[in-house]
Order: structure tokens, then C-alpha cells, then sequence
């Protein structure tokens, strides 16, 4: 039983280590768009990669 | 009005292609058609740039794009002032100057989007970082000064078919950003807090049924103790601070009871946890905490919702830049807006919105006020008419001098309308608060009578047992009463379409007794759809309507809306000529045809316009070289779900009545139409507001049901308002509910689940006043166990949460389904009228 006089204490350190972490989220915008970034991971990188040219700005009716 | 065989849709923006494989492509090895050339320019251009995955994971198709925007200039983002005011700069440690600015990007609709601008972005030359938040709309662009200009990379983002603007980060939304976080964080604390002391109040549970040794028990308290510290000091902050402002005020409000209640148990438990005697109550304090907190962030994300896009600012609807002519007209420049002064000349080409108030010095152009005045025909303006901000120009060029800008605009009066009437909304105290503030000065006065009692019966325990008087009766669960039904009502009335903005809402939907609903946009669509077409010469109906099409494809006007349904064309319209304010000519298959009003169609052939039969109702007529073709009538479209919506409310016995900012004709006819109770016309933002105001004065509770700007006044000041989910997003920051499905039936959804509401609500408080009256005089007789009262405190809790999540899964409206039966039949029966015409 006396084991809790260690257990206990290195929980609490466990916890302070979580709200710490907590905080670093909040405080780093983690938690402001909660929306998008779950779905980021879903698009593929994208294939054949061009840059985007400057010229082909007019509306191409062919 | 035949509807052929389904027709494609096109593959960017999902709208039904009328013009045959015309615009085509080929993308993953399938031929895809498109509805016009914009698409199709936009389609390739991510398709090009190897990003198809985005057509994959949308959700919901893009709105159709202009070719404005693919042709648009950015060159006034160039502005050395304009950056000024807009971007920020630095270098970096290669010596490269670099410029970061915030856009609001119109348009961004999903994650796809986000994943899509920031990747075509990112790989564009002199790009440095790209960020989308899909929350705000808002993109953080940087790049290289010196490699590329903003004008560029704006254009680059037109190019996909969103709309860049200038981002004004509002102090508002900034405020918003801090309290979200501070309440996660609050939040945070106290949920992990209540899962460690949960763990350990098990142990002192089954400690105190085995009988635990004092020792390891006292360690227990005091580690409690020490995890619950920052809960009460830190998370329970804003419970205190209210509390303290409605001592202050003299109005004690919820807040009261749940600091008291938090207060003492923190307190109680600490003197049992010091002099090792007594019980502690730490678990109740910490997740007692935590789901208050919960119930109030999810209040919160709610409230910012509604006012997520710049919600205080009116210039939100105002473009950015303008064209500014000068030295009479010889040379075009593209300006900032906040550069133009009254006195200059700017050129508005058609479909922009109009900067500034202003007179037409040289143009034609019908002009669509209906942000201002409701009314969506188009309003003729030609040299000498005044024009206002926030109109759009239609069909037509106008040249303008301008009058007034930024805050002497005319629009400005709106906001000016919109402040009286939030000072005088009528405030309801909350009555579930005001019983339990009651409560608690009961129950302090019980417990010092208590101690005063015990006092001479036993004076070394009286002290424990006014403390566990006190918190026993703590009115949790009262407390938590309320909020926990609301915040499950909430969630459920989202998910059926409906987010509640405003907490005042549940009470004042009860008092309902009249609702006062807008005409346009709101009880109609808002668009024009043919209802009857009368032929005059040997044509059929559907070869005219096949003519009509082809011609009105080639307008911008509103009435050529009303023939966007699908139809084969065999034949497209060529050399087509739109003659402002009259009509449109072109040629089909080698014959002449003319479409619009009655007096140009006539000139075709050089008939006379009174030789025309007279008709009711709005018409557009069709002929051809040797005679008139047909007239077409057409109506505002009523929305599907107005017919029920005005027979289900009036079943349970409220007055329905319209305020329209329409023609009496028009506004009378569908009065008529619905059965509506009362129907005011061509009514003003000023006269809405004073009709509203008079029918509260009598002693009416209203329920306003919105879209425009020109409603913004009313909404703020009916009893409880409902805007739609089009509306703009000043109206919807000023209504307390908003609309998120497009079906009016959601409203009558919204009378039903706000019932069911009060009566959990009713529930909750019944079993919380019986559970502390019961609890009360045991506790007052020393007859209940410390730790069966600590546990019972947690359980009623428990109890009244689970009541409130019953709102999740209820069956929602008998009353609804009953309607749509009366709907079918009402429209079967109309759609026979028209037939019969």
C-alpha cells in the first residue's frame, strides 16, 4: 500500500506534464479550425506537379 | 413546361449543362462537360496542376463562377498605400524582402478548398507560405517582394475560382480568438483535473466501506486537494466573476448558486482534508466544474459561428477597389476604394457592386437594390438617378460621380437603425435563474438557523453539520438544470438544420403569438420561374420556351433566371444583341427573333402594342419578323415549404402577417395566396422597425423570420428572429437563430423542439428542488452519511444530464409530418389553377 506514496505523486507529474501540453496546443492555434485539419490527411500529394504559369490567365474557349 | 430526358451536370460547379457538349474535357481518361467556359478555364487549371483529387473530396458543389473573376484585375492590390495599410514586411536572413497579408477568400466552402489554394499556391513562383483557415475564410499569404507582386498571386487564386479580398482583421474577431482559447484552456483544466480526482475519490469510496487507514486516506484528501486548487482558481474564474458583477448589480443570476455551491465545497473539503475530520467533496467541485464549462463553450462556438466573417462591418459588402476614370474619361485606373473622394468619377461595369453613393452622369443600367430596399426587379437608372453602395449593377456601363463614401453612405443609416433597436430590446430576466438564486438565500438562512439549533444541543458538531447542510443542498444539479437541456436542444436543433445563436431564445418561444415573416427571399425564393406562357402565333408552347432560352442564355438579367430549367436546345442563338432596359435580339436558325417588353417585340414586325390582348401579371413577350410569338408570365417562386409553415402555425393559433418592402400588388397577391392574416407593402426599413415596435406595444410577442440587410433593424429588435441560411451575414449575426437547411419547415421544427425544452427543462429543476428539499432537513437532523451525501450530489447531477440527453434522440413534430400531406395537396391544387389559366 505504500506504494501510492510513489505511484500518486508521478501520476500528478503526468498530469502537469498533459496541461502543459494542453496549453502549448491552445496557445499555438491547434484548436482554432477544427474542422479542416482532420480531413487534410485525406488528399493525395499531388501527381505530374506544374508550376502555375503567370501566361494563362485569358479564358480558353477551344 | 416539359422537363426532357435528365440532363449532365457540370463537372465543376454541379449545374445542369444546357448547351450540349459545347464546353468539354477530358480528365482521368473520361470526357467531362461544363456548363460554360469559366468552368471549364477553372477545371483545367487544377487539373493541369495535377490536384483532380480535389473534384474527389469536396463536399457540395463550388457556386457557378463569373468570368468577372477570371478576368478580373487585382493591379489596385499593388497600391503602395493600399500594402501599406494591408501587409506587413520584413526580411529574411538572406537578405530577401518579404510580405505577408491576410486575404479573406470568398468561396472556400470545405477542406478541399483549403487543401486546394494552399497547394497550387504554395508551388507558384516567389510564394513563401500559404495558409487557409476554413474557419475565418481567412488566407495567410507570404512571399518574395521581389520576385512577384500581390496582383499576381491574387490573380493565381481568382484563377481557381475563389475571390480574393483584403482581410480587415476586426477587433471583434480578435476578442473572439482570446475568449475561445482562454475557455479551452479553462476547459482543459478542469476536465483533466475531474478524471485524476474521479480516480481518487473511488479509492476514498471503497475506502470508506473498508474502513482505509487515516494515513492513506489523508494523503488521498491532500492530493486531491492539490488537483483541485487550479480547477477552483482557475477554470471556476468566470463563475466568480459573474457572480460578483450580479452582487454588484443587484441581479443575481445563475452564476450566484453555482460560485456559492463551488466556493463551499472547495472550502469545506479543504477544513475536512486540514483537521483529517469531516468529508470532502473534491469529485463533486471538479466535475461539476467541468460540465458547466462544457455547456458554456459549446454556447460560445455557437454564438462565434454567427459572426464569423467581419460581423460588425457593413463596408464587408462594399468591393475593395474601384475604376477611376480621369482626364474626362480618357484614362481607366483601378483604385482602392478608401482613395475615391466624392467628386471623382468612377466606371461600374455590369454585375459589380456599386462603392458609392453617386449620380450617373453617363450609362443605362438596371441596378438590383434589394440589399437595401428588399425589392429585386431591377431599378432603371440612366443619367441624373442617384445610385446607392451596396447595389448591384446589372445589365449596363454606368459612369458616376460620386457623392459620399465610407461612413456618410446612405447604408451606414442601417447600422445607425440597428443600435436604437438593440437598446430598446425588451429584457426577460431568466426565470430558471432567478428561483435558484432564491434557493440560495433559503437555503443560507436554513443553514445558520441550523447552526443556531445545534448550537444548543451540541455545540462541537454544529459547524459539520451546517457545512454539510450547505453543500448537500448545494444546487447543482439545479444549476445544472438548465444548461444541460439547452446545450443538448442546441446540438439537436443543428443537426435538423437550425443553430440557435442566442440563449433568450427558449424562453421567448413560449410567449410567440405572432410571426411576421419578409416576402422576398424569405416566403419566396427570390426568383422569377415562368407560370404561364399564352401563344399568339402558330408556335407551340415548347418551341417558344426552346426560342426564349436560347436568347435569355445570353442575358445577365434577372428574368433570365426564370429560364435556367434544363431544355434541349437544338438550336443556339447567334448574333445576339441586348438592348438595355428593352429586350434581346438574335438570330436562330437563320430567323430573327426578339424577347422582352411588349413595345420592342412589337417593333420587329411593326406591329402596335395595343393590339396586343391585356393580360394580368408580369409579362415578357416573344415574336418574330411577321408577328408576336407568345407571352410568357412569370412569378416569384414560392418557396415549397411557405404554404405549410403559414397553415401550421396559424392551426396553433398564431397571427401570421407579411412586411414586404415590395409593391402592394405583388405582396397583396401572395397574401392572398397563403391566407396570410396581414400583409404590409412597399415598406421601408424605418416602417418595418415602427410596425414591429407598434405590435409589441400591444402586447405581442413576434417572431421575425428574415434575409435581407433591410431586415437587419427588425431582427434586432423582434422578440425572437430567424434569418435565412442565404441571408446576408450581418443578418444572420443579428438574428438569434439562423436557418442552416433551406426548408421553411425547420421553423415549425423549431417551435416544436423548444417545447419539448421547456418541459425537460421543467423535469430537471422538479426532481433538483425534490432531490435538496428531501436531502435538506436529513442533512439538518444529522441523519445522512457524509459520503452517501457526496455521492448523492454527484448522482442528482448525473440524473438531470442524462434527462437533457433524452432532447438528442426524442421524436421530433407530429405536427410536421401532418403538414406535408397538406402541402401536396395545396400544390397539386395549385398547379391545377395554372393549368387552368
Amino acid at each position: 500500500m505504500d506504494s501510492i506514496y510513489l505511484l500518486i505523486p508521478v501520476a500528478l507529474i503526468f498530469t502537469a506534464i498533459a496541461i502543459s501540453a494542453f496549453f502549448w496546443a491552445v496557445n499555438n492555434k491547434q484548436y482554432d479550425d477544427l474542422d479542416s485539419e482532420g480531413e487534410r490527411i485525406l488528399f493525395d500529394e499531388p501527381v505530374n506537379p506544374k508550376q502555375p504559369s503567370e501566361s494563362s490567365t485569358e479564358l480558353r474557349n477551344d | 413546361m416539359t422537363c426532357e430526358a435528365a440532363l449532365p451536370h457540370c463537372y465543376h460547379c454541379g449545374l445542369e449543362v444546357i448547351t450540349g457538349d459545347k464546353f468539354s474535357d477530358v480528365i482521368d481518361g473520361a470526357r467531362q462537360l461544363f456548363c460554360c467556359p469559366a468552368c471549364k478555364t477553372i477545371a483545367s487549371t487544377i487539373i493541369d496542376s495535377g490536384m483532380q483529387s480535389f473534384y474527389q473530396f469536396r463536399t457540395g458543389a463550388e457556386s457557378a463562377p463569373s468570368e468577372e473573376i477570371l478576368s478580373a484585375s487585382f493591379d489596385a492590390f499593388d497600391d503602395p498605400q493600399f500594402q501599406q495599410q494591408l501587409a506587413s514586411f520584413s526580411t529574411d536572413n538572406q537578405g530577401e524582402r518579404i510580405a505577408t497579408v491576410n486575404l479573406l477568400v470568398g468561396g472556400v466552402h470545405c477542406a478541399a478548398c483549403v487543401w486546394l489554394l494552399e497547394n497550387y499556391l504554395q508551388r507558384a513562383t516567389g510564394v513563401r507560405s500559404m495558409q487557409v483557415s476554413l474557419n475565418e475564410h481567412k488566407a495567410t499569404l507570404t512571399w518574395y517582394a521581389d520576385q512577384t507582386r500581390l496582383s499576381t498571386l491574387c490573380q493565381l487564386i481568382a484563377r481557381l475560382g475563389y475571390q480574393p479580398e483584403p482581410y480587415t482583421p476586426s477587433k471583434f474577431q480578435a476578442m473572439q480568438r482570446r475568449e475561445n482559447r482562454q475557455a479551452l484552456r479553462r476547459l482543459g483544466v478542469a476536465g483533466i483535473a475531474m478524471m485524476q480526482v474521479g480516480m481518487f475519490a473511488i479509492a476514498l469510496y471503497a475506502g470508506g466501506m473498508k474502513s482505509i487507514a487515516i494515513e492513506y486516506r489523508d494523503f488521498i484528501r491532500w492530493v486531491s486537494l492539490i488537483v483541485t486548487t487550479p480547477v477552483v482558481f482557475y477554470s471556476a474564474v468566470p463563475f466568480f466573476t459573474g457572480a460578483w458583477r450580479g452582487l454588484k448589480l443587484a441581479k443575481p443570476g445563475m452564476d450566484l448558486p453555482v460560485a456559492i455551491a463551488i466556493a463551499l465545497a472547495y472550502v469545506a473539503s479543504t477544513i475536512a482534508t486540514v483537521s483529517g475530520s469531516g468529508e470532502v467533496y473534491f469529485d463533486s467541485v471538479t466535475m461539476f466544474t467541468f460540465l458547466l464549462l462544457g455547456g458554456r463553450y459549446l454556447e460560445m462556438r455557437a454564438r462565434h459561428f454567427s459572426g464569423k466573417l467581419n460581423a460588425n462591418d457593413l463596408n464587408s459588402l462594399l468591393p475593395s477597389t474601384t475604376i477611376l476614370l480621369s482626364n474626362n474619361a480618357s484614362t481607366q485606373q483601378s483604385v482602392p476604394l478608401f482613395k475615391v473622394k466624392p467628386g471623382d468619377v468612377i466606371l461600374i461595369k455590369a454585375g459589380q457592386v456599386v462603392p458609392v453613393d453617386g449620380c450617373v452622369i453617363d450609362g443605362s443600367s438596371g441596378v438590383n437594390e434589394s440589399q437595401l430596399t428588399g425589392e429585386f426587379m431591377l431599378q432603371r437608372k440612366t443619367v441624373g438617378d442617384h445610385v446607392l453602395a451596396g447595389s448591384v449593377n446589372g445589365d449596363g456601363a454606368l459612369t458616376v460621380r460620386v457623392q459620399a463614401t465610407g461612413a456618410q453612405l446612405q447604408l451606414q443609416t442601417i447600422n445607425q437603425l440597428l443600435g436604437q433597436a438593440h437598446v430598446q430590446k425588451p429584457l426577460i430576466a431568466q426565470w430558471a435563474d432567478r428561483l435558484a438564486s432564491v434557493f440560495v438565500v433559503a437555503v443560507l438562512l436554513l443553514s445558520v438557523v441550523t447552526y443556531w439549533i445545534w448550537h444548543y444541543i451540541d455545540s462541537a458538531d454544529a459547524f459539520w453539520i451546517m457545512l454539510s447542510v450547505l453543500v448537500i443542498s448545494c444546487p447543482c444539479a439545479l444549476s445544472l438544470a438548465t444548461p444541460a437541456a439547452l446545450a443538448a436542444a442546441t446540438s439537436r436543433l443543428r443537426r435538423l438544420g437550425l443553430l440557435v445563436t442566442r440563449a433568450q431564445v427558449w424562453q421567448r418561444m413560449a410567449k410567440v403569438t405572432h410571426v411576421v415573416c419578409d416576402k422576398t427571399g424569405t416566403l419566396t425564393q427570390g426568383k422569377l420561374t415562368i407560370v404561364g406562357v399564352q401563344c399568339h402565333g402558330s408556335l407551340s408552347q415548347s418551341q417558344c420556351l426552346e426560342i426564349a432560352t436560347a436568347l435569355e442564355m445570353h442575358s445577365e438579367h434577372p428574368i433570365a433566371s426564370a429560364f435556367d430549367q434544363p431544355r434541349v436546345l437544338r438550336a443556339p442563338a447567334t448574333n445576339v444583341k441586348v438592348v438595355t432596359g428593352k429586350g434581346l435580339e438574335g438570330t436562330i436558325a437563320g430567323k430573327v427573333y426578339r424577347i422582352g417588353t411588349a413595345a420592342y417585340t412589337c417593333g420587329l414586325y411593326g406591329g402596335s402594342v395595343n393590339a396586343l390582348p391585356t393580360q394580368p401579371g408580369q409579362r415578357i413577350f416573344l415574336s418574330d419578323q411577321h408577328s408576336m410569338l407568345c407571352s410568357i408570365e412569370l412569378q416569384d417562386t414560392l418557396r415549397e415549404s411557405a404554404q405549410v409553415l403559414v397553415r401550421t402555425l396559424q392551426h396553433q393559433g398564431l397571427q401570421v402577417h407579411m412586411l414586404s418592402g415590395d409593391s402592394r400588388e405583388n405582396a397583396e397577391q401572395l397574401s392572398a395566396r397563403l391566407g396570410l392574416d396581414h400583409c404590409v407593402a412597399n415598406a421601408s426599413p424605418e416602417q418595418k422597425l415602427a410596425y414591429i415596435r407598434q405590435l409589441q406595444a400591444d402586447g405581442a410577442c413576434v417572431l421575425m423570420l428574415g434575409d435581407g440587410i433591410n431586415d437587419i433593424p427588425v431582427l434586432a429588435v423582434a422578440d425572437v428572429s430567424v434569418a435565412m441560411c442565404h441571408a446576408s451575414n450581418l443578418a444572420k449575426t443579428h438574428a438569434d437563430c439562423i436557418l442552416l437547411s433551406n426548408t421553411l419547415r425547420t421553423v415549425l421544427t423549431l417551435f416544436d423542439v423548444t417545447a419539448k425544452t421547456r418541459r425537460i427543462i421543467k423535469q430537471n429543476l422538479a426532481w433538483a428542488l425534490t432531490y435538496n428539499t428531501l436531502a435538506l432537513p436529513l442533512a439538518a437532523s444529522a441523519m445522512i452519511a457524509p459520503y452517501i451525501a457526496a455521492l448523492g450530489m454527484s448522482l442528482s447531477s448525473l440524473v438531470v444530464m442524462f434527462n437533457a440527453l433524452r432532447l438528442q434522440w426524442m421524436h421530433v413534430g407530429a405536427s410536421i409530418s401532418r403538414g406535408s400531406h397538406e402541402e401536396n395537396r395545396l400544390n397539386i391544387a395549385y398547379a391545377q389553377s395554372v393549368g387552368e389559366q
